[in-house]
């Protein structure tokens, strides 16, 4: 016994200073910043690089070890959506600051040099589309833009000039998307409805009112899926996904998730749709069947944004904590 | 500068004409630009024609029905089906719902369910122009055996309808909807199944359905929909379009207006027949009884009515559109049709 007494009083001080070591070093990981989260993903031309835009930045990584190869500078408080030109060589950049500004930018793809920004709108720009198709004069390039202040507008990106005005919606615009023929542009609001306007005038064809909360996401199908009128997916606070031809008004079909969706781009050949939504995980939803073909976990927490691969493999899924992971989305 | 602060009386009523027009071309105007792009929208809900109806689930409500998971799409199969979802009850809603249902059900039997005194809508079609019922008669006596025998089963078969017609309720709340229905099965007075959507008030979701129209009526035929009529202002006068399709697939002729409100004014009454009366009607009409069994019936009938002058009433036009049955002959015992007959010369009494 007076052996043992001094050996269990120095393994009692070992384990104290253990514990107040690793209490240290937690507190010390509390204090750390926390990487913003990803809002934004998007695939390069040719799929072998994936930008993440989030409040820290712009980062650049490879396809897909995720691995940071370097961050771009932008002047975007916040980085609320990304979209390449359809010839893949500017990258247009959106986003601002809530109250202030709402900023674009348009950089030169790859160096990333921005060739352009200005900042048409008082609120932040939830979201941008490239036209699909070159206008009369040929060099001439033109995307949408909406945001929180119920601005919306079409916009010339060589000279950042607001084109057209789309008037409308009552609430703050959250989701823009030109259909695959550029023939239409729609716009999703908080005031629960999608406005199909005419891309070349800008005027109002439809509203579309069936979502019963706020709109959050709009895509348009790719026009390499074969036949038929254009078609529109939308994601809403109602957790619906919907699915609609907008040039004739209908709602074709639509389906519930568990959760809010926050985000959704179709695959390239059109025959799914990739979801997101608040518990993390990911869904692949037929179309014509509105069946989920695929449901995976894919970040902890909120999964904010999705990028499809240009293989239409995987998925790059953007989440809190600067969270940026690769998802296959093959079906099982 | 005086006249602005202090505005003559002249100058007041042109400020308060300006005023009034001013509110009063607003809204007009804004109305007009609305108009202009509803006009421009054609309705949609539901799937369109040539596109598929897929089968989804519902929750029965009546009777044996009640409470049970069904899929009328994959009940009617291969036959004509009529299918209605209701989205919000209105009186012209339910109305043309009714007249739809009710003819469809009225020509859809192929079969020989049990000589129909509880007074169903196929029982109330007019003599010798239903060719159910002719074709129940011819049934009758091609196989005059077999027929009785079966027909004096005391559970027989349901009969294989030749086509069908449906109603399904849309509602997020399924027991507020399943309470509200069995209080209002005597006024909605519906012959064919209803049930609730298990998706809530915007149906299947592979259905696409507009939750802005009123009703939502599909027509179809294996598996597949011929016509789609998406119901903003549901009407009396779109009764005869849409019956016009689901009788194409029937090989019927289309019915007329005159013809779809006579069959709805029948209806109406027959809604007005209590139930005790209708149970005692439907003891009635089966085969087996005795004369004493017969006169027991009766007697509890009279019971019933007493000298309750819309309960004599009741009975009188109840009978008297079953002794007006094409297939009346075939219903009961001579001593209960006997009895049947007494009752509709009682009206005159």
């Amino acid at each position: 016994m007076s052996h043992a007494a001094p050996g269990a009083l120095t393994l009692a001080f070992i384990c104290i200073a253990v514990a107040l070591q690793v209490s240290f070093r937690s507190a010390l990981a509390e204090d750390a910043p926390r990487p913003p989260p990803v809002t934004a993903v998007a695939f390069a031309p040719g799929g072998s690089r994936v930008i993440a835009g989030s409040q820290a930045g712009l980062d650049v990584r490879r396809w897909p070890s995720l691995e940071r190869e370097r961050s771009l500078e932008t002047a975007l408080a916040n980085v609320h959506d990304m979209a390449f030109s359809p010839d893949g060589t500017l990258l247009l950049v959106a986003g601002g600051k809530p109250a202030e500004a709402g900023r674009f930018e348009v950089r030169r793809w790859p160096d990333g040099e921005t060739l352009l920004a200005s900042e048409p709108f008082d609120d932040l720009l939830y979201a941008v589309a490239w036209d699909p198709r070159l206008r009369e004069d040929g060099d001439s390039r033109r995307f949408a833009a909406v945001g929180h202040g119920r601005d919306a507008g079409i916009f010339d990106a060589r000279t950042g000039k607001l084109i057209v005005s789309l008037e409308g919606h009552s609430r703050p615009v959250t989701a823009v998307c030109f259909t695959a023929d550029g023939s239409a542009i729609v716009t999703g609001s908080a005031d629960l409805s999608l406005r199909v306007w005419d891309a070349a005038t800008g005027e109002r064809s439809r509203t579309l009112e069936n979502h019963t909360d706020a709109v959050l996401g709009v895509a348009a199908r790719p026009a390499s899926a074969s036949g038929g009128p254009p078609v529109v997916a939308s994601i809403g606070n109602d957790r619906t996904v919907r699915f609609w031809q907008p040039t004739i008004g209908r709602l074709m079909r639509f389906l519930r998730l568990d959760a809010r969706p926050r985000d959704l781009e179709w695959t390239h050949d059109g025959k799914r749709v990739i979801v997101v939504s608040d518990d993390g995980r990911l869904h692949a939803i037929d179309p014509v069947t509105v069946e989920v073909t695929l449901t995976t976990s894919a970040v902890d927490g909120p999964a904010l944004a999705v990028a499809v691969s240009p293989d239409g493999a995987v998925a790059a899924v953007g989440g809190e904590g600067g969270r940026l992971a690769a998802v296959d989305i093959r079906d099982p | 500068m005086g006249g602005t602060r202090n505005p003559t009386r002249a100058t007041r009523a042109i400020h308060g004409a300006i005023a009034l027009l001013a509110l009063g071309l607003a809204p007009a105007l804004s109305a007009e630009e609305e108009r202009g792009d509803a006009k421009s929208q054609e309705i949609f809900s539901g799937p369109q024609k040539g596109e598929k109806l897929l089968p989804f689930k519902v929750t029965g409500v009546y009777d044996e029905l009640a409470g049970k998971e069904l899929d009328f799409v994959a009940e009617a199969g291969e036959r004509p089906l009529l299918l209605i979802f209701v989205h919000k009850l209105t009186r012209p809603s339910f109305g043309l719902t009714r007249q739809l249902t009710d003819w469809v059900s009225a020509r859809g039997s192929a079969g020989d369910k049990a000589p129909d005194a509880a007074g169903t809508a196929r029982g109330d079609a007019k003599p010798g122009t239903d060719p159910a019922s002719k074709e129940k008669a011819k049934a009758a006596a091609d196989d005059d055996g077999s027929k009785k025998a079966d027909d004096r089963g005391a559970k027989k078969a349901p009969a294989r309808e030749k086509a069908l017609a449906r109603v399904v309720w849309l509602d997020d709340d399924r027991s507020a909807a399943e309470e509200y229905l069995t209080r209002a099965r005597r006024s909605l007075n519906l012959r064919v199944p209803i049930g609730i959507s298990i998706d809530g008030e915007e149906g299947p979701g592979a259905y696409g359905l507009n939750r802005n129209v009123t009703l939502t009526v599909l027509v179809g035929a294996k598996g597949e929909v011929s016509a789609n009529f998406a119901l903003v202002q549901p009407s009396d006068t779109d009764a005869p379009r849409i019956l016009a399709e689901i009788a194409k697939l029937m090989g019927e002729k289309p019915p007329t207006a005159e013809e779809i409100a006579r069959l709805d004014r029948r209806g109406r009454a027959m809604a007005r027949v209590p139930d005790k009366l209708r149970q005692l009607f439907r003891r009635l009409a089966s085969r087996e009884l005795s004369e004493e069994d017969v006169k027991a019936i009766g007697a509890k009938v009279e019971e019933f009515v007493g000298k309750d002058r819309r309960r004599r009433r009741a009975l009188a036009d109840f009978a008297g559109r079953i002794t007006g049955r094409g297939d009346f002959d075939t219903i009961g015992t001579p001593a209960a049709r006997e009895l049947i007959r007494s009752w509709t010369r009682g009206a005159r009494r």
